[in-house]
């Protein structure tokens, strides 16, 4: 049950993001998919992470141009390098500077391998041309200003979904 | 000892992870996810739709009230452009018959309509990487690779790049991936048109010695066979040229609008 309210919430934020902000003029910049993956991965065990990365990267991969299984290494990407952060370098317990610290990293940690990734495939003629430069320059800096605006709106969310299922069991 | 490690849980996840997302490349270069991104692609881009057009019409309550009195004066300014474009309308179409009984007359071969199928757009790419729409048919109503779309009246939105069965992926001609030959109406001055990521489009490699103009026309030549020629691109906003360069470069605004999309129509050759 668990995983079906990460899969329907994850596939309402796509939904929002396209026919939201979309429609003024936001929904090409940030990702309010992958920033549910990194609060779900700072604030909840590592298989429910893994879980949401899973299932954000297949949802986004289907959804998008790029060649299935490059959004979903990115995310798992993410899910990797926020995990490593927060439980080995960091250490101690969350506060609102290390949040938008892991959704900063998070965020240029998903560009980067979106990029890596289908360059890794283009070596063997099944990536698809993307323009570096723009999703690591001028993308990137929208992304990273509309991923933290939305950050703590997400955060609400998650806490929100987490006490009702709290509330429930 | 050291071969131990591949007997634990951690392990197993990890190499099904990885196997996972093999097959998942493989299925689609193979083109075998189809019907799932099909599928997921019509959920996606129905409930996407439906709730866009909800906060459109929110939207245009509040954008109503507030642009009331911007609307009259466009209104006067609209029906005197009304007027202007009806007396050239007049005076093209007495040039095109002219040209259709010259072109009969030298035997030519006629311009004929183009065959058009109408779509409907379901979706957009929401990562932004790309500048992508998707269409709500496939290979197998006969949408083909590499066809032209367009929207009426003979707009060009881009070119059908990826195929499912019944469904199709359309990359815009903002996007930077896409390079389409392209003529200036009057001068004849030609170069190359792409994408600039959604943000206009530039049009390269135009001949010094070519006069052009700001709000010259561009379509497409057609040379390059990949467009069928004199469909519209857009107009030229700004020249950037200087003497000591090899080449002019202009920027152009696409002529339809590629944010709101609804229908368009795929060029069957």
């Amino acid at each position: 049950m668990r995983y079906l309210i990460i899969i329907f919430v994850l596939f309402a934020l796509l939904v929002l993001q396209t026919g939201v902000l979309g429609n003024l003029g936001l929904g090409k910049a940030g990702s309010l998919p992958l920033l549910y993956v990194l609060i779900t991965v700072m604030l909840a065990k590592f298989r429910q992470g893994l879980f949401t990365a899973l299932a954000a990267g297949v949802m986004l991969d289907l959804a998008s141009a790029t060649r299935a299984g490059t959004i979903t290494v990115a995310m798992l990407a993410v899910l990797g390098l926020v995990y490593f952060v927060i439980n080995k370098v960091i250490t101690r317990e969350l506060n609102r500077f290390i949040l938008v610290v892991c959704i900063i990293l998070g965020t240029i940690a998903f560009s980067v391998s979106v990029v890596l990734f289908n360059r890794v495939l283009n070596l063997v003629n099944l990536g698809i041309m993307l323009d570096w430069r723009f999703i690591l320059g001028r993308k990137l800096i929208l992304d990273l200003t509309v991923n933290l605006i939305f950050a703590y709106p997400i955060l609400l969310l998650y806490e929100f979904i987490r006490r009702q299922k709290l509330s429930q069991s | 000892m050291t071969m131990r490690f591949i007997y634990t849980r951690t392990f197993s996840v990890a190499f099904s992870i990885f196997v996972g997302i093999a097959l998942l490349i493989i299925f689609d270069a193979k083109g075998y996810l189809g019907l799932a991104r099909d599928g997921f692609g019509r959920l996606y881009g129905r409930t996407s739709g439906t709730v866009s057009t909800g906060v459109g019409a929110t939207k245009e309550v509040f954008q109503t009230l507030f642009t009331i009195r911007k609307l009259v004066r466009e209104n006067a300014q609209l029906n005197q452009q009304i007027d202007e474009l009806s007396f050239e309308n007049a005076r093209l179409q007495s040039s095109r018959d002219e040209n259709t009984a010259l072109r009969k007359s030298l035997n030519f071969k006629t311009n004929s309509n183009l065959e058009l199928l109408p779509l409907e757009v379901i979706g957009a790419d929401p990562s932004g990487f790309s500048q992508v729409i998707t269409v709500d048919k496939g290979q197998e109503e006969g949408v083909g690779l590499n066809n032209a779309v367009i929207v009426s009246p003979g707009l060009l939105v881009g070119k059908v790049t990826s195929l499912n069965p019944h469904s199709a992926q359309v990359t815009l001609i903002t996007d930077p991936s896409l390079i389409v030959s392209a003529v200036v109406a009057d001068s004849g001055a030609q170069g190359l048109i792409q994408g600039e990521h959604g943000l206009g489009l530039s049009f390269n490699l135009i001949s010094q010695n070519e006069v052009i103009k700001t709000s010259d026309n561009v379509t497409t030549s057609g040379l390059a066979g990949d467009f069928p020629p004199g469909l519209l691109i857009g107009q030229i906003d700004s020249i950037k040229s200087s003497g000591s360069d090899l080449f002019q470069k202009a920027f152009v605004g696409p002529a339809a609008d590629l944010r709101n999309l609804k229908f368009v129509f795929v060029v069957k050759p």
